[in-house]
């Protein structure tokens, strides 16, 4: 099915830590024209704030550098999150996809990308070493009824 | 995030987080674990998530090493108040056993 794009929205924030919390609340915000469940919100909030963590602490780990979030809403209630930065790369996507696995220190999980794909409806990853990385995330938004109508 | 460490007898800590719990708020929130589990006597750490409102996996990352100190330290660990969406988060990293009011036993301090 031929998704017909709704709307968009840009953000490019500093990779500093202390956006982490702006970033996801942005999101939800855009989102929140979806209608969307609590427990969807926070899904979106979270795969976010894993997303834009990653920049922080593994693409830009010894320099402040730019994230860019970029956000649409297509026909059928479904929201396209990617997330891109230009830092150092993943050298071995498939080892960084494992679960546990993180080269952060003892406050990572190595939970991010299984959280990622877990709470998403669809998740695409790109990388290139010393060029940055791209990570685009689908969530459907299930319409809600509304008086026996979807809303 | 706000973090308050109570002492409720010898050895017996609650610590209380209450806000958001992301990789920017873990790094006090891991000083307070250690903090926690550095004192003399240390039996027990009762971590208390009942007003975190978000965590991202930085929620999974403080659960394990909470464990990992309180064991370190001969101490035990109990997780009380876990969010739903925190129980999500847990259960996604096959942390079941952190969930609600289970308690982790470790080996005491002689």
């Amino acid at each position: 099915m031929k998704r017909e794009k709704q709307n968009e929205m840009q953000l490019a924030l500093d990779s500093r830590s202390v956006n982490e919390g702006f970033a996801r609340a942005a999101v939800a915000a855009f989102a929140a024209q979806l209608d969307p469940t609590l427990e969807e919100l926070n899904d979106i909030k979270t795969v976010v704030s894993e997303a834009v963590t990653n920049c922080i602490v593994h693409a830009y780990p010894d320099t402040c550098g730019k994230i860019h979030i970029l956000c649409r809403i297509y026909s059928g209630g479904l929201l396209e999150v990617t997330v891109r930065d230009r830092g150092c790369g993943i050298a071995d996507i498939e080892k960084a996809r494992e679960p546990l696995f993180t080269t952060g220190g003892s406050d990572r999980a190595g939970m991010g990308f299984t959280i990622m794909e877990s709470f998403t409806d669809g998740f695409r990853i790109s990388s290139r070493e010393g060029r940055g990385t791209s990570v685009t995330m689908r969530k459907l938004i299930a319409p809600r009824l509304r008086g026996g109508r979807p809303a | 995030m706000q973090t308050d460490i109570r002492e409720r007898a010898a050895g017996s800590f609650v610590l209380s987080l209450r806000g958001e719990l992301d990789h920017h708020a873990s790094g006090e929130v891991i000083a307070r674990l250690r903090e926690c589990t550095g004192r003399i006597p240390f039996r027990e750490l009762e971590l208390d998530l009942g007003g975190v409102t978000f965590s991202d996996s930085s929620g999974i990352a403080v659960a394990v090493l909470a464990r990992r100190l309180t064991a370190g330290a001969g101490g035990s660990l109990s997780i009380k108040n876990t969010p739903p969406q925190m129980q999500r988060l847990f259960r996604t990293a096959g942390l079941g056993r952190m969930l609600g009011e289970t308690t982790m036993q470790e080996g005491r301090r002689k």
